[in-house]
Formats: structure tokens, sequence, C-alpha cells
């Protein structure tokens, strides 16, 4: 399988005030939080929400991604938190899409694969700064 | 805690090729040629190959459900007496869209899951639940016996993927509000005093 480089989709920074409610496109790189309008495509699915708080609380931040994952082995999606305020910060996990949610750690190491919601990644939450979908 | 190997990552470039397609569907802003949220829960819960997924948002509400009255007793003796009164009755399971629920089945099988998953609750089939009141009656007194079911609320989102399109798309999202009766929820009572009728 030719690999392309890997894009990696990064969110903006500063959205420290954002809206508890975000969306970001995995494909298009596009984010927003102020409604889903913004940011999927007609065909886009989601691959995953993550909260800030455990039990799916708190700031919320939905990634679509162009079609479902394929479950090929490879890593489809590599979301980079940046300083928003899911950076070190997630307690809850969905997995959406067929999708695997993965939650890497800026050491190079990550926790998973993540098949089913999980009400309280805390303890791994606060060390991670990227979201990755398989 | 385990870590996995870095693994090889695909360029995003080649996962624009192919087209999944879904679409957001909204309780309240349905156009009229889209289904309505009890049809897409209909239609995943025949469909043998669909996968019916429910991803819950925030932690359960518990409260105690429409309030009937169920009894009056009466004492009539001249010294006061325990009443003992026991009330059955089931408590289904219903949402926003009217949608019937009939355990073991796509659709509730993906409600129970996701409550044994996130909550390491079990939601309860349509079961009879019988509860107990114990109370002292005074003498020459009549009390009216009310009961409410304990229910729990849960929030979220359904996830419906079907093998071939449903309306014209594989994957449906639904906003949901769930109640029920998870583990441990029985009958809550009260009393009121009332003017006797026997005595």
């Amino acid at each position: 399988m030719a690999v392309a480089g890997a894009l990696l989709a990064v969110l903006p920074a500063g959205v420290a005030n954002a809206a508890a409610n975000c969306d970001f496109n995995a494909g298009t790189g596009a984010y927003s939080c102020s409604g889903q309008q913004n940011v999927k495509l007609p065909s886009d699915v989601v691959g995953a929400r993550v909260y800030t708080g455990t039990y799916y609380e708190g700031d919320r931040l939905t990634i679509w991604a162009p079609k479902d994952c394929p479950k090929d082995g490879w890593v489809n999606h590599q979301v980079r938190l940046n300083n928003t305020q899911w950076a070190r910060n997630i307690g809850s996990v969905q997995p959406f899409g067929q999708c695997a949610v993965w939650l890497a750690f800026d050491n190079g190491g990550r926790e998973g694969p993540y098949e089913k919601d999980n009400s309280n990644v805390a303890d791994i939450g606060r060390y991670t700064v990227e979201v990755q979908l398989s | 805690m385990t870590f996995a190997p870095r693994t090889k990552t695909l360029g995003a470039l080649a996962l624009a090729v192919t087209a999944a397609f879904s679409v957001l569907a909204a309780p309240s802003a349905l156009a009229a040629d889209e289904p309505t949220g009890k049809q897409l829960l209909e239609a995943c819960n025949t469909d043998s190959s669909a996968t019916c997924k429910f991803h819950p948002s925030g932690p359960l509400d518990y409260s105690v459900g429409q309030m009937a009255k169920v009894s009056h007793q009466e004492n009539c003796t001249s010294s006061p007496s325990t009443l003992v009164y026991e009330h059955s009755g089931t408590v289904g399971t219903k949402n926003i869209y009217g949608f019937n629920f009939s355990f073991g089945t796509n659709v509730s099988n993906g409600l129970t899951a996701a409550i044994a998953t996130s909550y390491q609750k079990e939601w309860y089939k349509e079961s009879k639940v019988t509860s107990q009141l114990r109370q002292d009656v005074g003498p020459k007194t009549a009390v009216d016996i009310y009961a409410g079911p304990q229910i729990t609320r849960v929030n979220g989102r359904w996830e419906l993927l079907f093998k071939e399109p449903k309306w014209g798309h594989y994957y449906w999202y639904l906003d949901d509000t769930i109640e029920g009766r998870t583990s441990g929820q029985q009958w809550s009572f009260y009393t009121q005093n009332v003017r006797t009728t026997k005595c």
C-alpha cells in the first residue's frame, strides 16, 4: 500500500472559549464549534466523539470522516489536538463508523483500540495529544 | 496499560476516493421526504443485517415517573395498625419517537449493550416488579396509596448502519431520549390520609 505521507489533521489553536460542541472534519480539516453544517459534507460519517468529561459530559468533539473506517490495519485518521480543551484532557470516548479510537501521547505511545464507548478514560486522556482512528 | 507500536499511517489523500453516504437526521428538522425517527428505528430493528448502535450522552438520570392512586385502605379498628401493601406492575421502555421497544431485537439489544458498556447497569426488560409498602395507620383512619415507577432516562444518539441504503443512505444518526427501568429500580410510594368511608 502506498503511503502518500501522513497528512495530519490539525485543530486550530486558541479555541479556549469554544462552545461545548465542536466538529472537526478529518478529511478536509474544517473545524467549527457553531454547528456541524459548517464542517460536514453530505456524505461524511462520524468517526468518533471525544469528551472532556467522563460519562460523555463536558466539551464534545465530533470527528467527521469521508467514510467509515475500512478496517484495513492502518490508522486512517490522525487528529492533533494542539492546545484545544481536549488536549491532555479527554474523559470519555465513543467510536463511530466501524472505527476504533486510539489515544496517542507525545512520547510516541498510545492506548487502544477503543472499539466500544468508554465512559471513563481519564487516566489515559490526561496524556492524550492526538486521536487516531483505525 | 498496554502500548501498541505506532503503526503505519495512511495518507488522507487516499481516503477521499470512496464515499459512504450518510445524513444527520435531527428529530425536529426532518424534511417531508425523509423518514421519521420511528421509521428509521423500525427499519433497523427488522433488518437482521443492520447495526443499531446507541451512544449515550451524559450520565443516567434517575427519577420517579407519574404517580397514580393504586389503593385505598382503612383501619377501622380502635388501635393503630401496620399496613402492608404490595404493588406490582411492569414498566416499559419508551422514547421520543414512540418506537415500540420489544426486547431481544436489534434496537433494544443496541440499547442494553450501551447501558451495560457505559454504566455497568442492566436496562430491564418489560418484567413485572413488586414493591412493598409498610406504614402505620392510626385508628379509624383511611389512606390513599399512590405509586410511581422509579425510572431511568438516558440521552444519546443512535448510529444506524444498513447494508443496503435506506432512504438513500447507509448511515443514519438519530438523537434520542429513552426512558425505562434499570437494575435496582422499583416503585416509589406515598400515602395521603383521607376521610374514612367504611368505619
